[in-house]
């Protein structure tokens, strides 16, 4: 057999073996961390996953995944990314000063300025993405409780964005969803003699959110009614 | 296993054999020169405003601005206490790695020298004018950094002042034979390359290293300490806030309030935030519950609680 034509078996067999080695399957993260609700239902679980990569310097590549299931669920950095992406397209993330000290970063797809925003972001629902911002000048500067677990980093601005039910009861609140093509606006909030209620309403679900002591905490969406989706524009 | 740790220890040794041999090059020149003291006073001199920026920046630590700042009571004591502290922090550093640094800086800018420059320059400070022109040199190095970190004088400022003042009229009046020595060297070429390499080369690279290093200090080990003693020294200083200064707020003749929030980074302002909000705009109120009462033209503080709450008390 020739040199060539051993290379070329060679070639083959390592082809097979890679088609034929099982993908790992998703391992689920998720632990007691407070994940965001899915449209659909429930709550999203956060899967990762180990892969072989040639290329890599660690020789593996790592996967994350949140969603129902890990095969159907999608990267958070890239959903943090898209999110931060429809600001931008919007208009609204150039508003904010450029971050001091960041300096700029390329993604590889395009050069990015970090923003630093008066605001903490936090992810509250997938499927559609619902982000919820609350209004803190301290998050200019990095000053206030952050949990690195409960958030994903992304080179769009100086702080990552959160994920969860639970958003403190400090500053104005609005939310923005990539999804509905929604831009920021204030969550709806009522006052009454069962205390303070937030409702947030998108493409026919509606999120309630309940304030108990210094904090809001985000109820499982629900079917909006007529009234709600006429009243907010449901993409539905 | 064997061989990459072979590997490893071969480059550990090589590299110290390289130090070695540099330090082994320049040691004539930096011995009789006294080239490290000076490398230290020129450190400590290109340091001196980032030592006074640490001074208030990590009192505003110790308690937030608008608590306190240069017209309270207990200021000046405290930075006092605080300098004492950081200064005996950095001489025990300059013991330590600071000091092995500095050598190595040294070690290695006076080795680039040509052994017959190192000779020449190794000889002129040993004769007269050589030492009587190196003796200024120190005096008036060591002066100008009088009350920096990383050396503690044991003379008071005035008689380091006279002492610069004898050593200066030392040199002026020394026998015609010697000022010529002492102007030849200085203006030959090993001369101008070593004045050259002390004043922009060392004194860049030190003052660096010790502008870093004293960043440092406050964050290492010690700064838990070192806030304490200035606290046991100044007991009248104000205590502690939960509460993070954020910067100001001004409220102008429309009731517009313009809020300016500062970056520090590294125990230094890096930057500030400007932002305006009318008095229709959505956040208005947001900032305006945290300064109750503000009139136009009034301008505060702004603190951040750790529950998020904007206030204006400290």
């Amino acid at each position: 057999m020739s040199t060539r034509a051993t290379l070329l078996a060679l070639l083959i067999g390592a082809a097979v073996l890679a088609w034929a080695v099982p993908a790992r399957a998703w391992d689920d993260a998720t632990g007691s961390l407070d994940m965001p609700w899915l449209g659909g239902g429930g709550r999203a679980r956060l899967f990762t996953k180990k892969s072989f990569c040639m290329m890599c310097p660690t020789g593996y590549s790592f996967h994350r995944s949140w969603g129902a299931a890990g095969a159907s669920g999608s990267d958070p950095y890239s959903e943090v990314g898209a999110a931060l992406r429809f600001l931008k397209k919007k208009g609204i993330l150039d508003t904010w000063p450029e971050a001091i000290g960041e300096g700029s970063v390329s993604d590889g797809k395009e050069t990015i300025d970090p923003r630093a925003a008066p605001y903490r972001f936090t992810i509250v629902m997938l499927q559609p993405t619902v982000v919820v911002m609350r209004f803190d000048l301290g998050a200019l500067v990095k000053v206030g409780d952050f949990d690195p677990d409960q958030s994903i980093g992304t080179p769009w601005l100086n702080q990552g964005v959160e994920f969860g039910t639970r958003v403190p009861a400090t500053g104005t609140l609005l939310w923005f969803s990539p999804d509905a093509d929604q831009v920021p606006t204030p969550v709806a909030i009522t006052r009454g003699e069962q205390g303070e209620h937030g409702e947030i309403v998108v493409q026919g679900k509606t999120l309630a959110l309940e304030r108990h002591g210094d904090a809001w905490s985000v109820r499982a969406p629900q079917r909006a009614t007529g009234s709600a989706q006429r009243a907010i524009g449901s993409a539905d | 296993m064997r061989f990459p740790l072979l590997t490893i220890g071969l480059v550990a040794m090589a590299a110290a054999a390289h130090a070695d041999y540099l330090g082994d090059r320049a040691r004539p020149i930096v011995e009789a020169s006294h080239a490290e003291i000076r490398a230290v006073h020129l450190g400590r001199h290109m340091a001196r405003g980032r030592w006074e920026e640490l001074l208030d920046e990590t009192l505003y630590s110790l308690a937030p601005k608008g608590k306190w700042g240069p017209d309270h009571p207990a200021w000046a004591t405290a930075r006092a206490a605080l300098a004492k502290a950081l200064r005996e922090a950095s001489v025990t550093a300059l013991r330590g790695e600071t000091g092995t640094w500095i050598r190595k800086v040294v070690d290695e800018h006076y080795s680039s020298l040509e052994p017959d420059e190192i000779a020449r320059a190794a000889a002129y400070y040993e004769t007269p004018a050589g030492r009587t022109f190196r003796d200024f040199r120190e005096k008036v190095l060591a002066e100008n950094a009088y009350g920096l970190p990383y050396v503690i004088e044991t003379k008071s400022h005035e008689t380091m002042r006279t002492e610069m003042e004898e050593a200066r009229q030392k040199l002026l009046n020394l026998p015609d034979e010697q000022t010529s020595q002492v102007y030849e060297f200085n203006q030959s070429k090993t001369g101008e390359l070593l004045m050259g390499i002390e004043n922009n080369i060392i004194a860049d690279v030190i003052g660096n290293i010790m502008r870093s290093e004293l960043g440092a200090l406050m964050h290492g080990d010690d700064g838990e300490a070192i806030a304490r003693a200035v606290r046991a020294a100044v007991p009248n200083m104000p205590p502690q806030s939960p509460r993070v200064y954020l910067g100001t707020v001004t409220m102008r003749p429309d009731r517009t309030l313009d809020v300016v929030i500062e970056y520090h980074d590294g125990d230094r302002l890096a930057g500030t935030y400007p932002f305006s909000y009318a008095p229709n705009a959505l956040h208005w109120q947001d900032v305006a519950n945290g300064v109750p009462g503000i009139q136009p033209g009034e301008k505060r503080f702004l603190y951040r609680d750790p529950q998020g709450r904007l206030s204006d008390k400290p």
